[in-house]
């Protein structure tokens, strides 16, 4: 194999992690602190993506500078995190902690149902179609091939949250106590922390980087309905092969998954869909927690 | 003052007596043993990826159920019509089958887009003896796998549009080498690339294919494939992605050139134009799948009224879905005239489906003709894209009208021997 061609299946199969990165982290934290398998993340994804199509639809129509777009999807899924993210978590979740934890999947999942209607209601079937900061960007060759520079943007933008998230959990009086949150919420909650208000404030995050996802790849794609169901069965995928909650595992999860997927459409296509199950029932065979499943407390 | 002269008069009221008698003999005869309604679910998806398909579907079934019952029915007969989501997969709709028939008591179904459904609902809709006009759906399994009774196709199988894809490519490129496909992995891709491929090697035999590539349905991302197609450097790219896949590919190939550096020709391509506005570049090969466009308006007789019509109803443009769902509508209501002219009275199913046998009947794009195996044959057109500033979208130019006979196997020959020896 010669290097161009290793070079190309890199450059595509870290675009393709960066994506699978991007829609599947939200779901990983909201997983790893509350244990909830949440599956609205998948609405968020669809709301942040059409929020952001329509506002985009209209500020291309401004003739305003072209950069503003980003400003758009930021506060799109910051607006997204903070509505959906207290909407859904006081509103349908505190009543739940004490469920089994299936009670709680089969909850998020009605919500998915009735947010897919939302959808409808307001967007209805039309697909919305924002390209302009596509557009935008422009190209780079590499390897005589021309890339999107947007597409090549969201690698950024994955390390960038990733370091966020690492800086975050590590560095922050916050984020100490959302480790012992996730240690132990019992023994949290006994030494003082308001565990309440933990849980809401890592919902609106996990809520804000699914919403982010969408709206970043809403100027990329055709939204339209569905996308949400398209994202969730990507990042359960994702997330069962990093490990339950792992953001470490998300992240190698997604480059395992993106340069495996790349390596198919360049060698081997007729495994293209393959790829992503087999990789997932491989990690369930030799270590069924996930490749970076966090280590679990043992109870006495 | 004008003079009103009392032949005028006289003629006039013979006219509107006349008239009346017309209206009073379609609307209020309806013949012996005759049903208050005939009941007719119509099933195609109002949810997920494809509802840009069964929105335009059920908008074009409102306009013509509404249209009909004010001309009076079907033999004076008024359609009640039900609409159901075809979405959650074959096997909620063989339930779905199950509950229209046995619990809402429907006389017929018209519907179901998705090739998947078709195959999975044909043996139920024979179990149940229901009649079923299947209207989008593209396999050649489902008339060529099944020996079938109840269940009809209204539109010629996916062959047509491969078929007259690969002879449009043929005419604008007669020095083709290479080819590649990008398409979704399930059996409307699969059965799609395969007619192609042979389509085209049949009738240039040392075309050598240098990427086939099996996506995910209606995927998010393509960025890996559109790498590969680039550095295949095919001279002509065949897609049959559709929907929302298809908007996404376009989006994410223009930027990037790929139209500019092969000729591509995407089967669905028709729909998509109203969708993707500047974003498709021109001179890429697009067809209605074997239909008539909005912009071909030289079709047949009432074509413009019918754009017009749909176009106020459905805020859209008919697209392929729509012309689609007017022929089946069309050939149930053609069917059933023919029944009730024959027997004289309210047909029998086992009528009806022998009056649909042999059945032609004209639809705004061209005549359609059911044969004996349940499927249905009719031309169509493919043409290349051009950006049309009247729109805002592109619309198709250098168009070619193929004949029913050059695009559809003969009754009697399976699909795939037939393309392997097309002329």
């Amino acid at each position: 194999m010669d290097t161009e061609l290793l070079l190309i299946i890199l450059v595509d199969g870290l675009v393709y992690a960066s994506y699978l990165f991007m829609v599947s982290v939200g779901l990983t934290v909201i997983c790893g602190v509350q244990k909830i398998l949440n599956v609205t993340h998948g609405s968020l994804y669809a709301f942040g993506a059409y929020l952001c199509a329509t506002i985009l639809i209209v500020y291309a129509e401004t003739g305003w500078p072209g950069a503003g777009a980003f400003v758009i999807m930021a506060l799109t899924a910051i607006f997204l995190g903070i509505v959906f993210g207290i909407i859904i978590e006081r509103g349908l979740l505190r009543f739940l902690y004490a469920e089994d934890e299936h009670i709680i999947v089969l909850a998020t999942f009605a919500a998915f149902l009735i947010l897919e209607d939302v959808l409808l209601l307001i967007w209805g079937t039309n697909p919305y179609i924002a390209a302009e900061p596509l557009a935008l960007l422009g190209q780079t060759d590499i390897a005589d091939l021309p890339f999107d520079n947007y597409n090549l943007s969201m690698i950024l933008l994955s390390a960038l949250v990733a370091a966020v998230l690492w800086y975050g959990l590590r560095r922050t009086t916050f984020g100490k106590m959302l480790l012992a949150v996730i240690f132990d919420r019992e023994l949290a909650q006994s030494m003082g922390i308001n565990v309440t208000r933990v849980f809401l404030l890592t919902f609106i995050v996990g809520s804000f980087l699914g919403a982010l996802g969408g709206a970043y790849q809403a100027p990329a794609i055709s939204v339209q309905p569905g996308i949400g169901v398209e994202v969730i069965v990507l990042a359960f995928a994702v997330v069962v092969i990093g490990g339950m909650g792992s953001i470490p595992g998300a992240l190698i999860g997604s480059l395992v998954v993106g340069v495996a997927r790349a390596a198919a459409v360049h060698l081997e296509p007729v495994l293209e869909l393959f790829v992503i199950y087999m990789i997932m029932a491989i990690v369930l065979i030799v270590r069924p927690q996930g490749l970076f499943a966090p280590a679990k407390p043992r109870k006495i | 003052m004008r003079k009103i002269s009392t032949s005028g008069i006289l003629s006039f009221a013979l006219g509107a007596l006349a008239a009346g008698a017309m209206a009073f003999g379609a609307a209020a005869a309806p013949p012996k043993g005759a049903p208050k309604a005939l009941k007719v679910a119509f099933v195609d998806f109002f949810s997920g990826g494809a509802a840009v398909f069964g929105v335009s579907g059920k908008g074009t079934s409102e306009w013509v159920v509404a249209k009909w019952n004010k001309e009076g029915g079907i033999g004076g007969v008024p359609i009640d019509l039900v609409l159901v989501d075809e979405g959650g997969g074959p096997k909620k709709q063989v339930s779905e089958l199950r509950r229209l028939v046995l619990d809402e008591k429907v006389d017929a179904v018209v519907g179901y887009t998705s090739s998947g459904n078709c195959l999975a609902i044909a043996p139920v809709a024979e179990e149940l003896k229901v009649l079923t006009v299947v209207h989008v759906c593209g396999t050649h399994r489902l008339t060529e796998d099944n020996k079938l009774k109840y269940v009809f196709r209204t539109a010629s199988n996916q062959a047509a549009d491969s078929v007259s894809l690969a002879r449009y490519v043929l005419s604008v490129k007669p020095d083709l080498k290479t080819i590649a496909g990008a398409n979704e992995d399930y059996a409307w891709g699969r059965d799609s690339w395969e007619a192609f491929k042979i389509a085209i090697q049949r009738l240039k035999p040392d075309v050598k294919v240098v990427a086939e590539l099996w996506t995910k349905f209606q995927a998010g991302e393509y960025s890996a494939e559109i790498s590969r197609l680039l550095a295949a450097r095919p001279d002509a790219i065949h897609s049959s992605f559709w929907g929302g896949g298809l908007i996404t590919f376009i989006k994410q190939a223009g930027p990037r050139g790929l139209f500019d550096q092969s000729l591509v020709a995407l089967s669905t391509g028709e729909q998509v134009l109203q969708n993707v506005g500047k974003s498709m570049p021109d001179g890429v090969i697009a067809a209605p799948r074997a239909t008539a466009g909005f912009f071909a308006l030289e079709g047949a007789p009432g074509h413009k009224a019918f754009v017009e019509a749909i176009y106020k109803h459905n805020k859209r443009y008919p697209d392929y879905p729509a012309y689609r769902t007017y022929q089946a509508w069309a050939g149930l209501k053609g069917a059933y005239e023919k029944a009730i002219a024959d027997a004289g009275r309210w047909p029998t199913t086992e009528e009806v489906i022998k009056a649909f046998e042999g059945l032609s009947w004209e639809t705004p794009s061209g005549t359609v003709a059911m044969r004996s195996d349940h499927q249905a044959v009719h031309g169509g057109l493919v043409g290349v894209t051009k950006f049309s500033k009247e729109h805002g979208f592109a619309i198709l130019e250098n168009i070619v009208h193929h004949k029913a006979e050059d695009i559809n196997p003969p009754l009697g020959t399976k699909t795939l021997d037939w393309v392997r020896a097309i002329k």
